[in-house]
């Protein structure tokens, strides 16, 4: 288990975010967890919906919050995926979007069981 | 105010019910409570949605661990008759009783009283916060009910020596202030232990004291760490650290109890916005007492303005999780903290609370951190702060441009504690340069002003409002009455109009006097390019403008004020940051025959200008 999570989660990532919670914080790190389980899969959707409609300004700007959240949490594979999709997104090159939004669909299902994992 | 004509407890009563039957006569004579308190059943609600969760949270925190719902519900009530008596009582007539610092300080005296409650695991900590926070309410009541004498003790004593006050106010008010705040409980039916505690507190009885009392009197020591100034002497710290072994805690225990009171004082002093402040810290006591004292430790230097109090950064950011970290980061190294999720509320936030430092995501939708940034620079609070720009790795693309729109500085997401805390270290120097510079500035303009208006009163015409650079008031008046004779002697019609801005009350309360200035001079440049020559247009006092067109006739003045009306209306509100439309209401008055003076004239614009108001304003009347 824990080598699955060192490759979907940036373990140094994760440590920094405990070491807030004990510097006087208790429970802000499941907070967080929380907080982005929460907040990311209705920004993913919008991720799709713009892609569906061919909408690359919108593909580009949902892929850039979604990395920046993501990097939040130190999920470095998704970051990569919306770093890809934000560039494409940029260049109006639609054509390989789609197959990359799954790809990052799937990696988010590991995230999320990495970071229940790890709360 | 009566002095009682003896203290003989027999008179009134036996002993502990002295000051009870002394109050009642008080009451009854319109003397007592002195301070404001809740009608029963009368709630005031908290001024905001907001406000009041987050005095929710507060009782959430303070009953943490309270399984007996019963025992919440008590709290809450005496809870919320808590909050109402400190709103309705942060000032007083009482001049030199310092109410600020009255309730700072029975704010750190509660919060110490719960965490000593829980720490040593005896009484209930909520219970024992009420106890520690209402101990000497009754001093605050002395002094409204009796000003000038009050204000006489309080030259002798300061707060944190009111013990050695009582007999005196025995003497004076026939009850010292602790059986003051017993009498003031009792009568607001506040639950039943905090009132015996108190009482207890008011008796002089030395043995056998209860396990709360014993709690507020220690804590009061902890809280008058609070209020203590860099000044004081070291035997504080001595009774501190003797009452620390009393209590029978290790150094490092007191040390992080102390300091976690501090940091909820400040939290809560921000909610309930009671006064607080920076404060030397109890970590780095040692155990003869004599110290080291540090500000919270080393990290927490870095959080403190020149001021002394702890630098507030406003953090702007559309996505939760990122504010939540950014948050704690900058919480636990001392500064104060506060979020917005998108750009127009962090726009009338910065505006509402003057943050030091601001730090905004550049990408957000609708006002992007860019935008928000040019906007604050815009207004007067807005212009000193420290603007960052959150950024993505490698993503420096418009970083000149976004320079130029006035942003300080970035940072990289995530963005790591250590460079965090560097940067902001950098910040706060550009900051303290900054506001130097500003005073700098200040006073070389002040003098500059001083020696123009000296040079201008040599000339008796200081004849140029200030904030929008038009023609004042004195001016006008004298532009007006050189019209009249040139009207008089030629014959020719002179008309005037008289502009007030709507709403502008609502304007200054909703947005601040920086938004209203902003406002006022926005409408004095489209109302100056919108005049044509043989108009002159002049402020004639806060909100309203007068227009003097020489030669004019009542259809000519009509056609001008509603070609300025309509340009306000147009072109006032663009580029500004408020939300309502800004328009004016303009009243008209020509020079016939039967208007005897200048001042009539004048009057009639101004009946004009009430009609418009009438009729539902932006528009003009005659």
């Amino acid at each position: 288990m824990a080598d699955t999570n060192e490759t979907v989660l940036d373990m140094e990532v994760i440590g920094a975010l405990r070491a807030l919670e004990a510097d006087g914080a208790p429970g802000l790190f499941a907070e967080i967890v929380e907080l982005f389980l929460t907040d990311t899969p209705p920004r993913m959707k919008g991720l799709e919906a713009a892609s569906d409609a061919g909408d690359m300004p919108g593909v580009e700007a949902a892929a850039h919050s979604l990395k920046s959240s993501c990097g939040n949490l130190g999920a470095t594979v998704l970051v990569d995926l919306f770093k890809q999709i934000e560039m494409l997104g940029r260049e109006h090159a639609p054509e390989e979007i789609p197959s990359l939004v799954s790809k990052s669909n799937e990696e988010f299902v590991r995230v999320q069981s990495a970071l229940l994992n790890t709360k | 105010m009566r002095i009682q004509d003896g203290n003989d407890p027999n008179s009134v009563g036996e002993g502990m019910d002295r000051h009870l039957a002394r109050y009642h006569e008080l009451k009854d004579s319109g003397e007592m409570p002195g301070l404001s308190l809740p009608e029963p059943g009368n709630r005031v609600p908290a001024s905001s949605a907001a406000d009041g969760k987050l005095r929710d949270e507060i009782i959430v925190q303070l009953c943490e661990g309270v399984a007996d719902e019963r025992r919440v519900q008590r709290f809450r009530e005496a809870w919320t008759k808590t909050v109402e008596i400190v709103s309705a009582n942060r000032s007083g007539i009482c001049e030199r009783f310092p109410y600020d610092e009255f309730w700072s300080h029975s704010l750190a005296c509660g919060l110490a009283a719960h965490a000593l409650s829980k720490q040593l695991g005896r009484g209930n900590a909520e219970e024992a916060f009420l106890c520690g926070f209402f101990y000497r309410v009754g001093a605050l009541a002395l002094s409204c009910a009796f000003p000038f004498e009050y204000a006489e003790l309080m030259e002798l004593r300061s707060l944190s020596e009111l013990d050695e006050l009582k007999s005196v106010e025995r003497d004076l008010f026939g009850m010292d202030h602790v059986e003051t705040s017993h009498a003031i409980l009792v009568d607001l039916r506040m639950p039943d232990l905090l009132c015996a505690t108190i009482g207890e507190l008011a008796g002089q009885a030395d043995g056998g004291r209860s396990e709360l009392a014993y709690l507020v009197l220690n804590a009061e020591k902890i809280a008058g760490v609070c209020l203590l100034d860099e000044s004081r002497g070291d035997e504080e710290w001595s009774a501190i650290m003797e009452m620390r072994r009393e209590l029978g805690l290790e150094r490092a225990e007191f040390a992080e109890l102390g300091d976690a009171v501090v940091r909820k004082w400040w939290e809560y002093g921000d909610i309930l916005k009671i006064h607080t402040r920076a404060v030397t810290t109890f970590l780095e006591l040692d155990d003869t007492g004599i110290t080291e004292r540090s500000l919270l430790g080393l990290s927490k230097i870095n959080a403190m303005s020149e001021y002394g109090s702890p630098l507030t950064v406003l953090i702007v950011d559309d996505d939760p999780t990122a504010r939540v970290i950014l948050k704690q980061q900058l919480v636990k190294v001392g500064y104060r903290v506060l979020t917005a999720n998108d750009g127009a509320d962090a726009l009338s936030c910065a505006l509402q609370h003057s943050p030091d430092v601001v730090i905004a995501d550049w990408m957000m939708p609708e006002m992007d951190g860019l935008d928000l940034c040019r906007a604050l620079r815009r207004y007067e609070a807005g212009r000193l702060l420290f603007f960052v720009l959150l950024t993505g790795r490698g993503e420096d693309e418009g970083i000149i441009e976004a320079f130029e729109a006035g942003v300080d500085d970035f940072f990289v997401k995530p963005t790591h504690q250590d460079v965090l805390i560097a940067r902001m270290t950098a910040a706060k120097r550009v900051l303290n340069l900054r506001r130097q510079i500003e005073e700098d500035h200040r006073q070389l303009k002040q003098q500059l002003c001083r020696m123009a208006e000296l040079a201008r009163e040599a000339k008796d015409a200081a004849v140029t409002d200030s904030l929008t650079l038009l023609p004042n008031r004195r001016y006008a008046t004298r532009r007006l009455s050189e019209e009249w004779s040139y009207s008089e002697r030629t014959g020719l019609p002179v008309s005037i109009v008289m502009i007030d801005v709507d709403r502008f009350k609502m304007v200054n309360d909703t947005h601040g006097h920086d938004v209203g200035d902003v406002v006022l001079q926005r409408v004095a440049e489209v109302l100056r390019e919108a005049t044509r020559s043989g108009e002159v247009v002049c402020r004639f006092g806060g909100e309203e403008f007068i227009v003097i067109c020489r030669a004019t006739t009542r259809e000519d003045v009509l056609l001008c004020a509603e070609r300025l009306r309509s340009a306000v209306e147009r072109f006032v509100t663009e580029g500004l940051a408020v939300s309502e439309k800004i328009t004016v209401s303009a009243g008209v008055a020509t020079r016939d025959e039967t208007t005897g003076n200048v001042d009539a004239l004048v009057r009639a614009a101004d009946q004009a200008v009430y009609k418009a108001k009438e009729l539902g304003r932006n528009q003009v009347c005659a």
